[in-house]
């Protein structure tokens, strides 16, 4: 379709001539009005909000860091930013170029400045710092985050009801010379509790909380909790959650491991809101964003990881581990129809779609992308409907398949027997769109029966 | 099962360029590519303007990017596909089954294209809006859409062959 183009630029032609720059300033500065208009609305709570600050701040109240407080850290403290279980960066590194006298790192010794930058990256704005409380190896502010233009200071600079706190920690030495590392941030507004004792490493699976019944309507919550063992990154989402109550989302398994995983795993659980026209990038910690409301609680940890090696090979039985550590032999050799007596080991316990928060909606069209990581999620197919799916592997030379079970015929760790359906187990071509014929409603999984331990997906059809 | 993609924007030493020379260059292309996507010029003016704004906001640190553009494009598609799927959950609570919320049918102006562009799904229409009216490779499309590169090579590819069908049948 050649003139495909030439029909696009007619078309668009008819749009006409955009606003000017001085719409845009005038579109800016009725916004900002609404923000500050909404600030002196709740002026009389940024007085209760610091005598809040001033009464709970190391009054034994737990701070918002699990996995502990100056007090008692942990000999590796989880952090968030910069260096965090995600990006894999060394605070040990750090502090040695620090020690060494790297000057361009002389800001990580100094609380203050490693809060603005946070602030500055991660939310896109300037802070003014209302309270700070200090302890050896942790610091602890409050502060407001500021809207590009406005100063530290200014009347505008934000509204009180957008205070954060953050907590920082020195995670490698205390005193002058220690770097400060962000270790938590906390808006009241977005509450996020983990099912773990505090101090200690969380277990995989174990419960993360988000409550987001403090926000307004037309908000949206985002969360996510993501871990990462060096090798694999995975994790559990939620996005645009209006302000309804409490989710919970699990802290994901790692599964497999190799060589290359790091000795330590961890991760953080963040929420974090925009207005709820804006559709959520994956995490704003990683990447930088468009927070529409500077609320976020970002909540690391320590993952209990044990370093089981679980390497499903075909060719020597479905399941079996592999002490050497090999990443799953990509043979295109798959089990037999039957699947043997043992069948394919999948990951415990995986809940149906109707019990996680798939989309309601039933889809025809089902896109699965296959790219090294571990994900285990859900879908819901429409009923008595052919489905097409896309499948995609963004793996070089790595065999993939599919195959979908009914339920029944997987218990807590297997599924056996013959697929309702299969696609079969290919390197090539990479991304292939196979039709699904009409299934009747039930419970399904669909897994790779190559990599089934991290690609178990639970399908409900109605 | 989805895909996990970091998007690594890295910051450079060059001076950034001012807002308003960067809004001056960018909000013709932008407000043509949201038309097509949206059907409507008003909807279309109003994410531009939400776009810009959410930018500006943050010009300090998105003028010194390597590709504020494609910030720009990103933020400009989140905030459209979040319309799409506010106005398909407020037609469904209106009518109780899923609504697509085009609104090319109902544009004044009935050219062939524009209809054929709006039974396009949305994600369809994004693919070929990105790489064929604004030139976007599809590895460049890929990082704005949040999809793998062959995924919008298959969507475009799709959407072209939709579009030829469409027409055909609509030309017979």
């Amino acid at each position: 379709m050649p003139d495909l183009r030439e029909d696009l630029e007619r078309l668009a032609d008819f749009v006409g001539e955009p606003r000017t720059f001085v719409d845009l300033e005038r579109s800016r500065r009725r916004r900002e009005r609404r923000r500050r208009a909404e600030g002196l609305i709740a002026g009389l709570a940024v007085i209760v909000v610091a005598a809040l600050f001033l009464v709970t701040t190391f009054d034994g109240r737990p701070v918002a860091t699990p996995q502990g407080t100056a007090d008692a850290l942990p000999t590796a403290t989880p952090t968030v930013w910069p260096e965090n279980a995600i990006n894999g960066d060394s605070a040990e590194r750090v502090q040695a170029a620090v020690d060494n006298g790297d000057g361009t790192l002389q800001w990580r010794t100094d609380p203050k400045e490693v809060t603005e930058r946070f602030a500055r990256q991660i939310l896109g704005r300037s802070v003014d710092i209302t309270g700070i409380a200090m302890q050896p190896g942790h610091w602890k502010a409050s502060m407001i985050p500021c809207p590009a233009g406005f100063l530290q200071g200014d009347a505008g600079c934000g509204n009180p009801e957008d205070g954060l706190q953050i907590d920082l920690v020195q995670p490698e030495a205390q005193g002058d010379g220690g770097i400060w590392s962000v270790a938590a941030v906390t808006s009241d507004r977005l509450d996020v509790s983990i099912d773990a004792p505090a101090g200690e490493p969380v277990a995989e699976g174990a419960d993360v909380t988000f409550n987001v019944s403090q926000l307004g309507s037309s908000t949206a919550a985002h969360l996510r909790v993501v871990g990462s063992n060096g090798c694999n990154v995975v994790f559990a989402a939620e996005p645009d959650v209006t302000a309804d109550g409490q989710r919970i989302l699990r802290v994901p398994k790692l599964y497999q491991a190799s060589p290359s995983c790091v000795a330590s795993a961890g991760g953080y659980a963040i929420a974090y809101v925009t207005d709820d026209t804006t559709l959520a990038l994956p995490d704003p910690i990683a990447e930088p964003t468009a927070i529409e409301s500077p609320w976020i609680t970002v909540v690391p940890f320590a993952i209990d990881w044990d370093r089981e090696i679980i390497t499903p090979t075909p060719s020597s039985g479905i399941g079996s581990s592999d002490p050497s550590g090999a990443v799953p032999t990509d043979s295109p050799s798959v089990p037999g129809s039957a699947n043997g007596p043992a069948g394919i080991e999948i990951p415990a316990a995986i809940e149906s779609a109707s019990s996680q928060s798939c989309s309601p909606i039933p889809a025809t069209d089902f896109d699965i992308f296959f790219k090294g990581v571990q994900l285990v999620g859900c879908g819901r197919w429409t009923a008595g409907t052919e489905l097409t799916m896309h499948f995609e592997s963004a793996e070089p030379n790595v065999a993939t398949g599919l195959m979908l079970f009914h339920t029944d015929q997987c218990s807590e760790h297997l599924c056996r027997g013959e697929p309702v359906w299969r696609a079969p187990v290919e390197i090539d071509p990479p991304a292939r769109t196979f039709h699904v014929d009409p299934l009747d409603a039930g419970s399904y999984i669909l897994l790779d029966p190559v990599h089934p331990m991290t690609t178990a997906v639970a399908i409900d059809v109605s | 099962m989805g895909h996990m993609e970091a998007t690594v924007t890295s910051e450079t030493d060059e001076q950034p360029i001012a807002f308003e020379e960067f809004f001056e260059a960018e909000r013709r292309r932008l407000l043509r590519a949201l038309y097509l996507l949206t059907g409507n010029r008003e909807e279309a003016e109003e994410v531009v303007q939400e776009s810009f704004i959410a930018v500006w906001e943050r010009w300090d640190r998105i003028g010194a990017m390597d590709d504020p553009t494609g910030y720009l494009f990103r933020t400009a598609l989140n905030r459209y596909r979040s319309r799409v799927r506010r106005a398909g959950r407020a037609a469904r609570k209106a009518v109780g089954q899923a609504h697509g919320g085009d609104r090319f049918a109902e544009a004044e102006d009935r050219v062939e294209i524009g209809r054929a562009l709006a039974d396009l799904s949305p994600r369809r229409r994004e693919a070929i809006v990105l790489t064929e009216l604004l030139g976007y490779g599809s590895a460049e499309a890929g990082r704005l859409m949040g999809v793998a590169d062959a995924t919008v090579r298959r969507l475009a590819q799709d959407a072209r062959a939709e579009l030829k069908t469409t027409l055909e049948v609509r030309d017979a």
